[in-house]
C-alpha cells in the first residue's frame, strides 16, 4: 500500500509525474510531462506585489507563498502545485497560503521576475491530495478565490488532483479540469491510471521536508531515507577529498553534508526548529560510524556542533576514514534509536 | 633504416625504454634497426593491446592523467607532453605507455601478454578514484557495426563475440570488476574434484568470425531465435590494410592489423563516438537540483533499463545482494538498500568511480537510475554493459525519453581529435 495522504510521498510522486521518461516503460507515468510540463522548481518563493498585499490585508494571506512544486510549459503556462494530506476549510489557518498562491498565480510576472511588458502567463493552482478529499478541497479553493475576487483582485484558475489506489493501480482524477488550458483540461477530464499494481513508492529524491505533518511511521520512513542521503553525501565528500601533504586536518562540515543531502535546500531550512534535531542526528550518525571499532589504522578525530575534524598523518588513515563511512549503515542508526523496524536485508 | 629500437617480439615481459614517441611508434609498427634489411620472415610485429581509460569530464581542480596514474601506484616518466612510460617501480622498464588522447581519455599501450597486463590495468583503475574503463555497451557496438557495414567491403572478415552469463541464477563467485575473466571459469571448475556437484546456470559465449556479408545476412535471424546474440562484447573492425582491430566491451583493443598508425586512428574514431555519446547522455540525465534563494531549480531525467521479462524473484534478490554485500562488485556501486515496495529496492548509492552520488531503483522488471550533476556518464555505459552481460542480453535502455540507440546514432565528425599531437 502507498501513503496517498502523505505530503512527502505526494511531492516525490509529483516529481516523477514531471520526469522526462518513456511513459509506456517507466513505472510511474509522467503524465504532466506528457502534457508538456517540466519541473521548474521546488519550494520557490513567489512574493506578492506590494499593491496586492495592501488590498488583501483584510484577509489572512501569506504574502510570500512557496508552493511545493512549480511546473512550467514553455514559460507561458504554469502549474502551482501544493501537496496536502487532507482538505481544509476556508476558515482554516492553512487557507492563507491558498489565498497567497491564487494571487501569485494570477500574475507570475512579478514573482518570477519576468518582463512586465508581456502578458501574464497562464497560472493554475493545483492541490494534490487523496481523492476522497479532492472535491472538498476544490470547493474550498473556489470559496477563497471568491473572497479575493470580492476585493477586486485578479485571481487564478484552481483545481485539485485526487490520488486513489484502485484494484489495478494508482489513479489520478482532476477536479476542475475545465479551468485548465483546453488541451490539458480535455486530457485530464478522465481518470488516469498513473501506476500499475503492485504499487511501489517513487524514489524519494526529496526524502525529508521540515515542518510537514506526517504520521509517525511515515516520518520515520522519511528520516531513514534522509539518513541514507546523509550517508551518501558524507561518503561522497570524503571519497573525493584530496590531501597530499601529511599530517593534514580534514574537516567534514555538517552543513556541507546537509546541503548535499538536501540538494541545497538546507540553506533555506536552517532557521526552522526541526532542523536542530536533524543536525543532531546527522552528527550522531557520523560519529557512530567513526567510533565503531574495526580492523583499520587508527586515526584521530573530534566532533563539535558544526563539524567533524580528522587529524590524519597518512593516506592510509584517510582510506580508513572512508572505509568507516562505507561500512556504516543508516539502518543501524535507526535500530540504535529503537524506533524503526529493520529492513530485511540481505534478502532471505 | 628507421629507429634504433630493440628487436620486437610478439610477447615481451616489459616494454623497451625508448627515448621518443617516434621510436615507440616504430617499435609498435615492427620497424627495427638493422633487421629490416635482413630476413623479413624472421620479423615479428609486436601485438599491441590498448586499454582505453576514462577520467572525468570537466574540472580545473582535477589531477592530470599522469597524477592520476601516480595516485594509482604507478611510476610515470614522460616521453613528451602527452606520452608517458608506466612502470611498477622507479627506474624499472615500463610495462605500458600512456598516451593522453584528450582531456577525458587516455590509452595504455602495451606488448605484454594479456594475462600479465590485465591485472595491472585492473589494479590501476581500482587504485584510483579518477579512473574508469571505457565500457562499450551493445548500442555503441551496434553503431560501430553500422560503421563497419557501411565502410568495409563485403568480403572482409569481421569478428563478433557475444556473451551472456546468467550468473545470478545460482549462488557462486562474483566477477570482481565485470571485466573479461583471466580464464574460462568453466575450465577452472573442471580442475576441481570430479565429485563436486557444479551448480548449473544459463551461459552463452559465442564468436562469429566470417566474411562481412555472411554475418550481416545471418545475425538478425540468430537474434530472433536466441537472445544472447544481442549481447555483443567484442567486435573486430577491419583495418584499412590487412587484419583488424578487436574492440572489447571493457575498453581493451587488440591490434590485429599490420599498422599501429591505423590502430590509433581507429581508437580515436571510437573514442570520439564514445565521448559524444557520453556527453550527450550527461546533458540529458544530469539531475541538477540546485537549492538557492529561488528554491530548488531542477532539471534532468532518469536512465531506464527495462528487462524483456521480469526477473525471477530469486535471481533478483541474488543480484541485489551481490552488489550491496560486497564493496568490490562488478557494478562498482555501493549503498544501503531500502525497501520501496513489493520486489523494489531503493538505494542512495555511490559510484566508486569519482565517489559520485547515484540514485537507484532496482525492480524485477527494470533498473532506474538518476545521476546528480557531475556523476560521470560512463556510469551508464558500465551499468548497461554489465546488465546486458549478466542480467538480460535484450535489455532496452532509455536516456530520458530517448532510446539509447538514438543517443549513440550519430557519426563522429572527421577531423582532429582534441588534444595530443597528430602523427
Amino acid at each position: 500500500m502507498v501513503p496517498v495522504d502523505d505530503p512527502v510521498y505526494q511531492l516525490n510522486l509529483v516529481l516523477h509525474f514531471l520526469m522526462k521518461a518513456p511513459p509506456e516503460a517507466v513505472p510511474i507515468r509522467p503524465f504532466l510531462w506528457e502534457l508538456g510540463f517540466a519541473l521548474d522548481s521546488v519550494d520557490r518563493s513567489l512574493p506578492l506585489p506590494p499593491a496586492v498585499q495592501m488590498v488583501a490585508a483584510s484577509l489572512d494571506v501569506t504574502n510570500q507563498p512557496s508552493p511545493d512544486v512549480l511546473a512550467s510549459r514553455e514559460a507561458n503556462a504554469y502549474l502551482i502545485i501544493e501537496c496536502k494530506g487532507s482538505s481544509f476549510g476556508p476558515e482554516s489557518g492553512t487557507a492563507g497560503q491558498a489565498r497567497g498562491l491564487i494571487l501569485a498565480a494570477a500574475d507570475l510576472r512579478g514573482p518570477l521576475a519576468m518582463a512586465t511588458d508581456r502578458p501574464p502567463p497562464y497560472g493554475c493552482v493545483a492541490y494534490v491530495l487523496p481523492e476522497g478529499d479532492a472535491e472538498r478541497m476544490r470547493q474550498t479553493l473556489l470559496r477563497v478565490r471568491e473572497q479575493l475576487q470580492d476585493l477586486g483582485l485578479a485571481v487564478s484558475p484552481v483545481c485539485s488532483l485526487g490520488l486513489e489506489v484502485g484494484e489495478d493501480g494508482l489513479y489520478v482524477t482532476c477536479h476542475g479540469s475545465h479551468e485548465l488550458p483546453e488541451d490539458t483540461g480535455r486530457k485530464l477530464a478522465v481518470r488516469l491510471r498513473v501506476q500499475r499494481a503492485p504499487l511501489t513508492r517513487p524514489f524519494y529524491l526529496l526524502p525529508w521536508l521540515p515542518s510537514v505533518q506526517q504520521r509517525p511511521e511515515e516520518k520515520q520512513y522519511c528520516l531513514r531515507r534522509f539518513l541514507a542521503a546523509v550517508w551518501q553525501a558524507a561518503l561522497s565528500i570524503v571519497g573525493q577529498a584530496r590531501l597530499e601533504c601529511w599530517p593534514a586536518d580534514f574537516v567534514l562540515s555538517l552543513d556541507e553534508v546537509l546541503v548535499k543531502a538536501t540538494h541545497g535546500l538546507w540553506e533555506r531550512w536552517r532557521s526552522r526548529n526541526d532542523v536542530t534535531s536533524v543536525r543532531r542526528r546527522t552528527r550522531e550518525f557520523l560519529s557512530r560510524a567513526f567510533r565503531k571499532e574495526r580492523d583499520l589504522p587508527p586515526f584521530e578525530w573530534a566532533a563539535d556542533g558544526n563539524s567533524i575534524t580528522f587529524r590524519l598523518s597518512s593516506a592510509e588513515e584517510l582510506v580508513a576514514v572512508r572505509t568507516c563511512l562505507e561500512t556504516a549503515s543508516p539502518a543501524e542508526q535507526a535500530e540504535h534509536e529503537g524506533q524503526d523496524r529493520q529492513l530485511q536485508f540481505p534478502f532471505n | 633504416m628507421r629507429g634504433m629500437g630493440p628487436e620486437p617480439t610478439a610477447e615481451s615481459l616489459s616494454m623497451p625504454r625508448l627515448p621518443s614517441r617516434e621510436e615507440y611508434w616504430d617499435y609498435f609498427e615492427g620497424w627495427q634497426s638493422g633487421a629490416w634489411s635482413a630476413d623479413i620472415r624472421s620479423h615479428r610485429t609486436p601485438v599491441v593491446k590498448s586499454f582505453l581509460v576514462e577520467t572525468v569530464r570537466t574540472g580545473d581542480k582535477n589531477p592530470t592523467p599522469q597524477e592520476m596514474l601516480r595516485q594509482a601506484g604507478a611510476f610515470v616518466e614522460p616521453v613528451d607532453d602527452t606520452l608517458f612510460r608506466v612502470a611498477s617501480a622507479p627506474g624499472a622498464d615500463p610495462w605500458a605507455l600512456a598516451e593522453v588522447i584528450d582531456h577525458r581519455f587516455f590509452a595504455l599501450y602495451t606488448t605484454l601478454p594479456v594475462k600479465d597486463v590485465r591485472p595491472r590495468v585492473r589494479a590501476l583503475v581500482d587504485g584510483c578514484v579518477w579512473l574508469d574503463r571505457v565500457w562499450i555497451s551493445r548500442p555503441v557496438f551496434e553503431q560501430l557495426w553500422e560503421h563497419v557495414k557501411a565502410r568495409c567491403a563485403p568480403h572482409r572478415y569481421v569478428k563478433l563475440s557475444f556473451e551472456y552469463d546468467a550468473r545470478y541464477e545460482v549462488e557462486g563467485r562474483e566477477p570482481n570488476d565485470g571485466c573479461q575473466p583471466e580464464s574460462d571459469p568453466d575450465e577452472e571448475a573442471d580442475e576441481r574434484s570430479q565429485d563436486t556437484a557444479l551448480p548449473e546456470r544459463r551461459s552463452a559465449r559465442c564468436t562469429l568470425l566470417d566474411r562481412l556479408r555472411e554475418v550481416q545476412e545471418k545475425i538478425d535471424r540468430l537474434r530472433d531465435i536466441y537472445r544472447p546474440f544481442h549481447s555483443i562484447i567484442q567486435l573486430r573492425i577491419p583495418a584499412s590494410g590487412r587484419g583488424g582491430h578487436d574492440f572489447y566491451f571493457d575498453g581493451q583493443v587488440t591490434n590485429r592489423s599490420d599498422s599501429f598508425a591505423d590502430h590509433r586512428q581507429q581508437l580515436s574514431y571510437v573514442l570520439e563516438l564514445y565521448r559524444r555519446t557520453t556527453e550527450k547522455a550527461e546533458d540529458i540525465l544530469w539531475t541538477r537540483l540546485d537549492g538557492g534563494p529561488e528554491g530548488l531549480l531542477a532539471q534532468g531525467a532518469p536512465v531506464l533499463m527495462q528487462f524483456a521479462e521480469p526477473l525471477p524473484e530469486d535471481v533478483f534478490k541474488r543480484w541485489v545482494n551481490s552488489i550491496f554485500r560486497r564493496r568490490n562488485n562488478a557494478f562498482r556501486l555501493w549503498g544501503h538498500p531500502i525497501e520501496g515496495g513489493p520486489d523494489t529496492v531503493h538505494v542512495y548509492g555511490i559510484d566508486r568511480h569519482l565517489w559520485q552520488r547515484i540514485y537507484l531503483e532496482f525492480a524485477r522488471g527494470h533498473l532506474l537510475a538518476f545521476l546528480p550533476e557531475g556523476t560521470c556518464g560512463n556510469t551508464v555505459h558500465r551499468l548497461v554493459t554489465n546488465v546486458q552481460r549478466l542480467i538480460d542480453p535484450a535489455v532496452k535502455v532509455w536516456i530520458g525519453n530517448l532510446p539509447y540507440e538514438a543517443v549513440v546514432a550519430t557519426e563522429p565528425r572527421p577531423g582532429r581529435v582534441d588534444g595530443g599531437p597528430r602523427r
